[in-house]
């Protein structure tokens, strides 16, 4: 009916849009977040929410598996789109709007009688059991119960946090056992990076590693534009929505080529917002505590170690520095690791006013935005993903989510075979090879 | 001066409702449209209603094992709930219902949407939306004392629960020039009530939406629509409430009516950008501990104020 069609189109003129991240596909998630943002599409927070599911990066291990439940629960009309790389932005660009188009299509023509009802379990209890007598609805069972923290005898859920999530690092899943809004036993599963996609924020640095010469202007506004996306994911969660927009144009401007001196004052003033913030301070502190002695038992380095108040930067110590001092911040919570990414991200677009200083290529490891990054070590994002099990185990669902999204793993640089093979709770899910 | 008004005069509410929620959520795209970088258009004002027909075309979802009539009363609930509150709001001098018990009519009935938010975290058999529904049964302890010990510091200095009265009792002087702290208050209990803003925590990202993370169709226009009216609903009833109602110099009453929703509507719109999402297990005491103790000393300099004063 051409009057359908037209009210459709009114209708579905801006179509939500559900990202589904796969590891290795940072650069592309970058370009389709900024496109969704200057169309003014809006980001589902769930799949009922979303007309357009957005595939970036591989789906490897059982992240295929997941990705098709969060398709099969997207209500009609629908589209999928794939964000293969390598993409440029205009490619990127005409993927999302032939999606769009797919979109309109269908609403067109789907007839209100036959609207597509899906079937979802969002809860399920205990193990399941074939046994009829267990009290079974509709195939699922009873929840089991089992003591909390308080000796109390609870119901147990088990309901996964990820892998297609909002403000969430791309291919993780943490397997939680739930207790009223409690974690009480969290596994952490990694989807690998498939072979050839690149780590996008450790660029800069694995090139230095390897034998180039970078520019420390170009490697300082790297690091900067990789706080500023961390950065925006935990403002997603916490803070004003607001400073997560400011935050997520700034990273644009910074990946886009803009100079560092002319970001710089809006991130000044970004930081500036975050500390002042009375309310955020309230919310945040005392939140997911770190203590040094914690962080460098499991190996962590980086922004999350200088949060927690230890002086460790590998560019103290780095010529090509010459008069360095490392942000640091106390107390090792959530606020804290905030307000690290903000002040870092500020002192990196100040180092970055000088064009001509050059970071030789050197052996050994280097401070890359995520920690201290060496070629023949694994990657600090695995060290953050080994603590993610202690860190939010007993903590209650915000609490996770923050603490998640204040670590915030770099998935991309997480190759195969490299997570630490002796933790139960930490896995990789299959291998790249095989899907 | 307050009085009931014509039998149209539902009719009349339903449709300032309707444009008031409307245009709050015109306010709140362009706010985000200016944020974002885009550029403003006055076809913003549409968006809202462009969004409506969009949640009309998709799909209704079901999920295993819910609990269907009470998940769909829930939605149901959430929006019917603001507009029967509103019934007591006097535009312009004329209630639909000017009850002689309005203030209690209001409080009581913002209450229900508790029943509704939590239906829609608990009927869809969901997990991540039941954690949600009981974050808002947590707000809800929150704001409720607070919220209903501000509005009776209103009714204290009136010396009567009915609406019309409130306004006739502010001739001189406004409540909110001399209970400030009453009406921050109900501000706060306004934005909790509608899950609005710093207080979104039942249908926040961290959760994938909350208790609308299983949602679509009909049923999330209800219980957004319900959101923005419950929003509407608030802003209007402070007006008679505390901001003196139709009283005003050179226009005409309504039209004073309809600016002074308009702009506490845009204060509790715009708080949404601008502050952080406010979680339960740190404010909940603060609300207790803090914002009761504010109003009940509020309470005591009115009721000073009142025995200190002879009567008009």
């Amino acid at each position: 009916m051409d009057l359908r069609a037209q009210l459709s189109a009114v209708a579905f003129r801006r179509p939500h849009v559900l990202l589904a991240q796969c590891p290795g596909g940072t650069g592309q998630r970058l370009h389709v977040e900024r496109a969704l943002r200057e169309w003014g599409w809006p980001v589902a927070g769930s799949p009922a929410d979303a007309d357009l599911l957005v595939i970036t990066g591989e789906p490897t291990g059982r992240l295929a598996g997941d990705i098709t439940r969060a398709w099969d629960a997207l209500p009609a009309p629908r589209a999928r789109v794939n964000v293969a790389w390598p993409a440029g932005a205009d490619e990127i660009r005409a993927v999302l709007r032939a999606g769009h188009k797919s979109v309109l299509q269908e609403a067109a023509e789907t007839r209100s009688g036959a609207r597509r009802n899906s079937h979802e379990t969002t809860k399920r209890g205990g193990a399941a059991h074939e046994d009829m007598d267990m009290g079974e609805v509709d195939g699922l069972s009873m929840a089991d119960r089992a003591d909390d923290r308080d000796g109390l005898s609870l119901d147990v859920l088990h309901a996964p946090l990820g892998p297609v999530l909002p403000a969430w690092p791309a291919g993780l899943r943490l397997d939680v056992t739930w207790q009223g809004d409690v974690a009480q036993h969290v596994k952490t599963v990694v989807a690998p990076v498939a072979d050839g996609l690149p780590a996008f924020w450790d660029d800069p640095w694995l090139r230095c590693l390897q034998g180039e010469c970078v520019q420390v202007a170009a490697v300082e506004r790297h690091r900067a534009a990789a706080h500023l996306d961390s950065l925006t994911r935990l403002l997603a969660l916490t803070g004003p929505p607001g400073l997560a927009v400011s935050a997520a144009l700034a990273r644009d401007r910074l990946l886009a080529g803009e100079p560092a001196a002319e970001v710089e004052p809006t991130v000044h003033r970004l930081a500036g917002r975050l500390r002042r913030s009375r309310l955020l301070r309230l919310m945040t502190s005392g939140l997911g505590v770190l203590t040094p002695g914690q962080l460098a038992a499991a190996g962590v380095t980086g922004p999350a170690l200088r949060a927690s108040g230890a002086r460790h930067d590998l560019r103290m110590a780095d010529p090509a520095y010459p008069v360095f001092e490392p942000v640091v911040q106390q107390h090792g919570d959530v606020l804290a690791r905030l307000l690290q990414w903000a002040d870092e991200a500020a002192a990196s677009l100040r180092l970055a006013r000088d064009e001509s200083a050059v970071l030789p290529p050197r052996v050994g490891a280097v401070e890359s935005p995520r920690g201290q990054l060496s070629l023949d070590e694994a990657a600090p994002s695995v060290r953050l993903v080994d603590l993610l099990t202690g860190a939010t185990t007993g903590a209650e669902a915000a609490a996770v989510r923050l603490v998640v999204a204040s670590l915030d793993p770099d998935t991309d640089s997480i190759r195969d075979g490299v997570i630490n093979p002796t933790d139960p709770d930490v896995e990789l899910s299959g291998s790249h090879r095989g899907r | 001066m307050v009085g009931n008004g014509p039998s149209w005069s539902l009719l009349v509410l339903l449709a300032a409702l309707a444009v008031l929620a409307v245009a709050a959520s015109a306010l709140d795209r362009a706010l985000a449209d200016q944020a974002a970088g885009r550029t403003v258009s006055r076809a913003v004002v549409l968006d809202p209603l462009v969004a409506g027909l969009r949640l009309l075309f998709v799909a209704r979802r079901s999920t295993r094992t819910s609990d269907g009539l009470l998940w769909r009363l829930g939605a149901g609930t959430v929006l019917t709930v603001p507009v029967l509150a509103a019934v007591v709001v006097p535009l312009g001098g004329r209630a639909v219902a000017d009850l002689s018990i309005g203030v209690v009519w209001y409080t009581a009935l913002v209450a229900l949407l508790w029943v509704g938010v939590f239906l829609v975290g608990w009927g869809g058999n969901s997990a991540y939306a039941l954690v949600a529904g009981y974050r808002f049964v947590a707000q809800a302890l929150a704001y409720e004392m607070p919220l209903a010990l501000s509005v009776i510091t209103a009714a204290t200095a009136a010396h009567s629960l009915r609406v019309g009265a409130l306004v006739q009792a502010q001739q001189h002087l406004w409540f909110v020039v001399w209970m400030p702290a009453a009406f921050v208050v109900y501000l706060i209990g306004a934005l909790a009530l509608s899950f609005w803003g710093p207080f979104a925590t039942p249908v926040a990202p961290d959760l994938a939406g909350g208790v609308l993370v299983d949602v679509s169709g009909v049923d999330r226009l209800l219980v957004r629509a319900g959101q923005y009216v419950a929003l509407v609903s608030a802003a209007a009833f402070a007006v008679p409430v505390f901001l003196g109602g139709d009283l005003g110099p050179v226009l005409p009453p309504w039209l004073w009516s309809l600016l002074k929703t308009v702009a506490v509507l845009a204060v509790l719109v715009t708080a949404r950008s601008r502050l952080p999402l406010v979680r339960m297990d740190r404010f909940e005491e603060l609300a207790w501990v803090v914002l009761i103790p504010l109003v009940l000393v509020q309470l005591l300099v009115v009721c000073i104020v009142i025995l200190a004063t002879p009567l008009a």
